[in-house]
């Protein structure tokens, strides 16, 4: 009971199950709890874009060479896209092997497509020019308002390469950075207090709006596709974590409560902000984590790219589609471009999948309608693979650049309820906070000097 | 002569009377007039939000440990809830006394509402949990950017809590903010210069546009509304202050400046800044003012609470609907809660009345149509009332807290012309102002 009082993780567990089961139960009451969920997300999202303007700036800008921005840069994106490539590869194989689609022998023109329409129409607008010159914000404060992060990174990387360049005079405003960071990262400790409300909420509306019931349904795939997710990342990430010389189980349990947070609220970025501060405890250095964390958030989504074929090729065995070999590796020359643009539009893999279909042709769009019902369940696991993948690539381009000490990581991975114990009174507002009280009436604002003394 | 023209107050006020008389002797000339008025506010509105942003962030900093804050907070609270519940019912007994609608026998079915339309669709949309997901912005500079006053209050309160929990760890980003905190009322300084011009466009245009004679056609209901302001002000206002110990006509005479702003913008807002500034010179401490003020400026609608309950019974006369009791108190409760939110939604209080109206359900709500032509001029009483609530609420929490400094607070009532010039100079750009050269 104590070990709950002090312990996000249990706290947001038993939230969890809580929540499935009021929506189970109460499916009505479950739906109402929506508002819960939904707050708490954005709560964390309000601050990613200033969460990543400051890490990025202060970690380049600590860097100081442009040159080795760039290596940083080149090699997390190697590491992309060789997992991404990887992960829709696997996908392939198991629609293949395990067949989830077939014999369902659904007719496409009896399929409503009206259901899907808005997501068909939206992937077919996305192009790779658009989407690179989409990168370049129209203006910055647009940027940070609209909470663009691939855009927001951008400028950070342009404003931290001009801080480390002006040396000296730039100290004052990198340490004025570094402190809102600090600020930024507190903030984020008071909001994870309500943590546990809002994976209750979300859970009970997941559950209360779609049912335990509709998991069963299309049960082939949802096996498939989670079973896919927990191999890949016991076996493939695994892997490259050991040649790190960490063990994923360790490293796992190291991110629980992030990977609960998720499935809590099945977004992946209520836990951005967690990753990024749990990542640079962890060992990996700071820029490494600046730049790799945000942009695997758009560059680096290994559940999706596994729904991704996934998908398609259960589509095609569903509505009877042969798809020749040759027709494979099309789908999967395609995916590997339309599926990094997937999270910089709203509705994510979905849309991509949309605009997939349509470029290969003879797979039938109006089977999407098959997958709109599980697509929130989908999207568990989905969050939870990209979480992990994202984790993993900042220890591992860290690993590369040789920045990453493995003893003291070893250490902080044998560690873990130190580190949670600590996180978690970051949070506390405890009532003596001890900030002198001050004699009252302050009349004047007072110059900085005094401040300082003052505080 | 000189010294006169040299105060703020005096020009706004030549302005304002100006203004009145162009707009009552060429309407159309009063009317194009508007820009003038409207730009003068957005000057004022822009600085709203990063002020608002840096006087929450540096109050809560300085205030003084957590428990502090939660007990300002919670005096904070109940000085809101106990002005404005009262301004609400006096709103009903004004309106039951005066009866301001009664024979006019209107026919809500012959009333045209198209012209409240948006107004009756707008308020329509908000729930409760909508609201409060409303409350946090989707980034935390998309807020700023939107200028969403009570979400730019949440997060400033929210960082504020953080600052404090560091104890100290941020120097560098509290000082920054304070710097910057001076710096826009520098700015603020600067724009007042131009609060005359700005005033004289406003009371122009109103003037033009409505003409006094709107005035007249609903007199009744105009009168007793600020009727009923003024019996607020002076006897429920007065009597709070008197507990503190200081003088209401001579805190209004303090206050003159931003009195004639509000009333000559007819908008609380533009004086906001100012009276943060004048309450924390009065000697209130400045946590509190900077942390009570704006919060108040959400939660203390007293012109406006006043406002809500009148017009309701004013159409309910005029329409010839009965409310119960029971309904009544209905009506109350729930005006209680949208007289707090008025201030998150643009239009104000006129859609507060329309969202609260149609969810109650037995009052027309096309009896809003009869409050439109006039709500210009019922705006500005409830402004000015507003504004007026607003530094009382701030001086008595400050008192209850025990950081007002009364014998200087007096002292600083009695020269009230010494402060308003040091104010004036501070907007005054001086030609050999160096900036030091130390800074290239």
């Amino acid at each position: 009971m104590k070990r709950l009082a002090h312990s996000l993780y249990a706290q947001v567990i038993v939230a969890v199950i809580a929540g499935a089961v009021l929506g189970q139960l109460s499916p009505s009451l479950g739906t109402a709890m929506r508002p819960l969920g939904e707050g708490f997300v954005k709560l964390v999202k309000m601050l990613i874009a200033p969460i990543v303007f400051t890490t990025v700036v202060t970690g380049i800008a600590k860097m100081g060479d442009l040159r080795k921005v760039g290596r940083v840069g080149l090699k997390a994106i190697i590491y992309f896209e060789v997992l991404t490539t990887v992960a829709l590869a696997i996908g392939l194989l198991v629609g293949r092997i395990s067949q989830p689609g077939a014999g369902m022998n659904v007719n496409p023109e009896s399929l409503d497509a009206s259901a899907i329409a808005s997501y068909t129409h939206a992937g077919h607008s996305l192009s790779t020019a658009d989407f690179l010159l989409n990168i370049i914000p129209k203006d910055v404060v647009d940027a940070f308002a609209r909470g663009d992060i691939l855009q927001v990174l951008f400028f950070s990387v342009l404003c931290g390469v001009a801080l480390a360049a002006l040396r000296e005079d730039g100290v004052r405003l990198l340490h004025l950075i570094d402190e809102f960071s600090h600020v930024l990262f507190r903030i984020i400790a008071i909001i994870m207090r309500v943590a546990p409300l809002g994976a209750f909420g979300a859970m009970a509306f997941t559950v209360g709006k779609y049912g335990i019931g509709t998991l069963l349904s299309l049960g082939k795939l949802m096996a498939a596709f989670y079973a896919t997710s927990a191999l890949f990342v016991l076996v493939v990430i695994g892997l490259v974590l050991r040649s790190t010389g960490l063990s994923i189980f360790r490293f796992l349990r190291y991110i629980r409560e992030e990977i609960f947070i998720v499935l809590g609220t099945s977004s992946s970025e209520s836990a951005l902000p967690l990753l990024m501060g749990k990542m640079e405890r962890l060992g990996c250095s700071k820029p490494v984590v600046g730049l790799v964390v945000p942009m695997g958030y758009s560059f680096n989504l290994d559940g999706t790219s596994i729904y991704l074929t996934l998908a398609t090729l259960f589509i095609a065995q569903a509505t009877n589609t042969h798809v020749s070999f040759g027709q494979e590796l099309q789908i999967l020359g395609v995916l590997l471009l339309t599926s990094k643009g997937a999270a910089a539009v709203t509705g994510g893999g979905f849309i991509t999948l949309a605009a997939t279909l349509s470029a290969v042709g003879n797979i039938p769009v109006a089977g999407l309608t098959l997958l709109l019902g599980v697509d929130r369940f989908m999207s568990e696991a989905r969050a939870i693979t990209n979480l992990i993948g994202n984790g993993v690539a900042a220890v591992v381009v860290s690993k590369w650049e040789r920045e990453l000490d493995v003893e003291h990581a070893r250490a902080v991975l044998a560690n873990v309820k130190t580190v949670e114990a600590e996180e978690y009174a970051a949070g506390h507002v405890e009532p003596e906070a001890a900030v002198p009280e001050l004699p009252p009436p302050a009349s004047r604002l007072g110059t900085p000097t005094e401040i300082e003394h003052r505080v | 002569m000189s010294r006169w023209i040299r105060t703020l107050w005096v020009q706004v006020l030549v302005a304002g009377v100006l203004g009145a008389a162009a707009g009552a002797l060429r309407p159309g000339l009063g009317v194009a007039l508007q820009p003038i008025g409207d730009g003068f506010i957005r000057l004022v509105r822009m600085l709203i939000a990063p002020i608002i942003f840096t006087t929450i962030v540096t109050s809560i900093a300085k205030v003084g440990g957590r428990r502090k804050l939660g007990r300002v907070a919670w005096k904070a609270i109940v000085t809101f809830e106990i002005l404005t519940t009262v301004a609400l019912l006096l709103g009903v007994v004004a309106g039951k006394l005066l009866a301001p609608g009664a024979g006019m026998n209107v026919d809500p079915k012959h009333i045209d509402t198209r012209a409240i339309a948006g107004y009756a669709t707008a308020g329509k949309e908000l729930t409760a949990s909508e609201f409060i997901l409303g409350i946090i912005p989707k980034d935390v500079v998309d807020a700023f950017a939107k200028d969403d006053v009570l979400a730019v209050i949440f997060f400033s309160v929210l960082f504020g809590v953080a600052l404090t929990l560091m104890r100290g760890a941020a120097p560098a980003v509290v000082a920054f903010i304070e710097d910057l905190s001076e710096l826009l009322f520098r700015i603020l300084a600067i724009v007042m210069r131009a609060a005359p011009i700005g005033v004289f466009g406003a009371v122009a245009f109103t003037v033009g546009k409505f003409g006094l004679g709107t005035l007249l056609s609903l007199g009744k209901v105009v009168a007793t509304f600020y009727l009923a302001c003024a019996v607020f002000v002076v006897a429920v206002l007065g009597l709070a202050l008197r507990f503190t110990g200081l003088g209401l006509f001579r805190f209004l005479r303090y206050l003159r400046q931003e009195i004639v702003i509000t009333l000559g913008t007819s908008s609380s807002e533009t004086a906001l800044p100012l009276l943060m500034e004048k309450l924390g010179r009065l000697g209130c401490s400045r946590p509190v003012v900077g942390f009570a003020t704006p919060l108040g400026y959400s939660f203390n609608l007293t012109g406006t609470a006043i406002y809500l309950t009148l017009a309701t019974v004013f159409i309910a006369q005029a329409t010839g609907t009965q409310i119960g009791v029971g309904k009544g108190i209905a009506i109350f409760a729930a005006l209680m809660v949208t007289s707090k939110t008025a201030a998150a939604v643009t239009g104000g209080g006129f859609i507060a009345l329309a969202a609260t109206l149609s969810a109650v359900g037995s009052i027309p709500v096309a009896g809003l149509t009869l409050l439109v032509g006039i709500d210009r001029i019922m705006s500005e009483a409830r402004a000015l009332t507003n504004l007026i609530g607003n530094g009382v609420a701030a001086v008595a929490v400050a008192r209850w807290e025990g950081e007002l400094d009364v014998g200087r607070a007096r002292a600083v009532l009695s020269n009230v012309a010494v402060v308003e010039a040091e104010e004036y100079a501070a907007g005054h750009i001086a030609r050999d102002a160096s900036v030091p050269a130390t800074i290239h």
